[in-house]
């Protein structure tokens, strides 16, 4: 039961984060879906793949983020992703929150010791 | 051995296992099921679509045979939608993370067993009752429709109605999700594999259809009416076997009840006819023994080993009809030729009537037949004597004939009989000429009397009266049977047991005339 909840916990704070960690990646380069998900799988910030493809399409429908068609090492043309200047924006008032998340838990902890 | 199946997965072509197949499009089809109605669910699918297509390429090679476990691992590397869901959205779904994908239970017929459309098994499974136990509900039902009443719903008929339009309305099981849904199972992957493998010959024709909707349910609407001309088929045979059953037993059985046994009383020179009888059985009844087997051949679609009992029946009917076509021209020999003999006598004309008598030693009985009667002619028997010694007193046809006023009346006697060669059966018309004596104006006739040491050999006697315009004739026995002139050329007979006959013959004479009244009038009116 306690496994469970602190699994369920760390997956929680995944969530809120997951959305950030796209507009980051794409922010440093453009990329394929499939970069992208093996840099989240690499990060442990996604567990099955198919998590990543609802967001693009719902940061795409906002504006965050465009795409482009462009032949892959497969064959088949596949979307590549770039972030859009909205994305941007959103992305650096996101840094801003995340700092100042970072630095607030930082000082609970510190606090605490 | 192991199917195959080409599939095109994110513009990438694969060679596909046919359990994979299955995996694969139940897989997408659940993504469907969750994303279809959500906003541009079609591009989120296919993204994952062609992540699926990669992660092939990377686990089998572009030109490899994707194995089944290859697919469940990608599947599980992509995540169901439910999953997906719990991964990524934030905001809500932070309960329950032990949700199963509960799927409402649907009424399907199930295909996986059934007897005759799975209508029972679906509803067993949609009610969670045993299957056996709905389907001894049902014939108990139909049974229990049948005989208590309940006529104003068509008694057990009400229950094969209901059945057909259940197999109409009610959809067949054919994915694999339909087939959890028709238990209420969530679709994770172990009920997934479980119904694959209960309906693995089922989704073989699936695979065949996917994509060819328009087919299939073609295909559907084909079963169904199948299955309805069989049935028809199974009803029409039986009911043909057991009314043919009856009617041949019947005439064993009522032999001893009918008063008198005319086949005793005949003798036309046919052989005792066994093959002829054996041959015309088979001829009625192997056709409905045919349409038996076909029915319960199409209803239950079993195929029967090497030998093709439909095509064996068939093959027996026609050796039947060819049996009784011979058998039966040869038992027609004594009729192949025909001969007739007549006898005339002439009336003297000094007579303006002229008395008919038909005479019979024991006199006319009420119950006597008569055919024909109420035109100018008509024939006359009786029955006589008690059951085990009955003879048919049968006199000969007796016609009346108008002519002209400047011929003379005249009697023809005249006898047709048959036999195998013109000369017998001459020779047998010529012994049997009607009898009958002149005495003065009084004609009387005489009967032919058949028993069983006298029977009637097919010898058919005609005695034609001619007599002049201004002739008179009355039958004196019978003495109801008058004779008296209506028309030109005809006579009739009156008697009240043939009123009614009379009062139609008049009926159309009148109709006759008035039309031909009406028709002259048209002419006179053109020409006017």
């Amino acid at each position: 039961m306690n496994e469970i909840n602190t699994d369920n916990i760390k997956s929680q704070m995944r969530k809120g984060v997951l959305e950030y960690c796209i507009l980051s990646i794409l922010n440093n380069n453009d990329a394929y879906a499939s970069s992208l998900i093996s840099e989240l799988k690499d990060a442990k910030m996604i567990v099955v793949e198919g998590t990543l493809y609802p967001l693009l399409t719902r940061q795409k429908n906002q504006g965050l983020l465009s795409y482009r068609w462009e032949e892959s090492q497969q064959g088949p043309p596949r979307k590549y992703y770039a972030i859009t200047d909205k994305g941007r924006e959103l992305l650096a008032e996101m840094d801003s929150a995340w700092i100042e998340i970072v630095e607030t838990i930082a000082l609970i902890r510190n606090n605490k010791k | 051995m192991k199917k195959v199946v080409k599939v095109s997965i994110g513009n990438l072509a694969f060679t596909i296992e046919e359990e994979g197949f299955l995996i694969i499009k139940g897989y997408l089809n659940e993504l469907h099921d969750h994303y279809d109605t959500k906003e541009n669910g079609q591009e989120i699918i296919e993204g994952i679509e062609e992540r699926m297509a990669e992660l092939f390429v990377e686990k089998c090679g572009a030109n490899n045979v994707v194995t089944s476990s290859a697919i469940k691992e990608v599947i599980s590397i992509l995540g169901r939608p439910d999953v997906i869901d719990e991964e990524q959205s934030y905001s809500s779904s932070t309960t329950s993370s032990s949700y199963k994908n509960k799927i409402p239970k649907r009424l399907f017929r199930n295909p996986d067993n059934k007897v005759l459309g799975g209508v029972c098994s679906g509803l067993a499974a949609y009610t969670s009752i045993d299957t056996t136990l709905v389907r001894v509900l049902f014939v108990l039902l139909f049974i229990g429709f049948s005989f208590f009443g309940l006529m104003h719903v068509g008694g057990g008929g009400f229950m094969i109605f209901a059945y057909i339009v259940m197999w109409i309305a009610i959809p067949e099981a054919r994915t694999v999700e339909q087939r959890c849904a028709m238990y209420g199972e969530p679709l994770d992957l172990n009920n997934f594999q479980r119904q694959m493998e209960s309906g693995f010959n089922q989704a073989g024709k699936g695979i065949r259809r996917a994509g060819r909707e328009g087919v299939e349910a073609m295909s559907a609407i084909a079963t169904v009416i199948s299955k309805i001309v069989s049935v028809f088929l199974i009803v029409i045979s039986l009911g043909g076997l057991i009314f043919f059953s009856f009617l041949f037993l019947g005439v064993e059985i009522f032999k001893d009840v009918v008063p008198v046994d005319f086949l005793d009383y005949v003798n036309i020179g046919i052989e005792n006819p066994v093959y002829l009888k054996i041959a015309f059985l088979c001829m009625i009844f192997l056709p409905f023994i045919g349409m038996l087997y076909g029915g319960i051949h199409l209803l239950f679609g079993f195929r029967p080993q090497g030998i093709r009992p439909g095509l064996i029946i068939f093959i027996l009917w026609i050796i039947s009809i060819f049996t009784f076509g011979i058998l039966a021209t040869k038992a027609s020999r004594p009729f192949w030729s025909d001969a007739r003999s007549e006898q005339e006598v002439v009336i003297n004309d000094k007579y303006d009537t002229l008395y008919v008598k038909f005479e019979s030693s024991t006199g006319v009985p009420s119950s006597r037949v008569m055919l024909n009667a109420g035109y100018s002619d008509y024939t006359l028997f009786w029955m006589e004597g008690e059951k085990n010694s009955q003879q048919i007193v049968a006199f000969p046809h007796f016609k009346i004939v108008r002519q002209s006023k400047e011929e003379g009346s005249l009697l023809i006697g005249r006898t047709d009989s048959h036999s195998y060669t013109y000369s017998e059966a001459l020779a047998k018309a010529q012994k049997n000429l009607p009898s009958y004596e002149i005495t003065d104006s009084l004609i009387t006739i005489k009967p032919n009397i058949y028993s069983k040491q006298n029977k009637f050999d097919a010898t058919f006697q005609q005695v034609m009266l001619y007599i002049p315009e201004g002739v008179k004739v009355i039958v004196t026995s019978p003495i109801e049977h008058d004779f008296e002139r209506r028309i030109e050329r005809d006579w009739i007979f009156n008697c009240d047991r043939n009123r009614r006959y009379d009062d139609r013959w008049e009926g159309r004479y009148y109709d006759f005339k008035e039309r031909i009244e009406r028709k002259k009038d048209r002419i006179e009116r053109r020409f006017n």
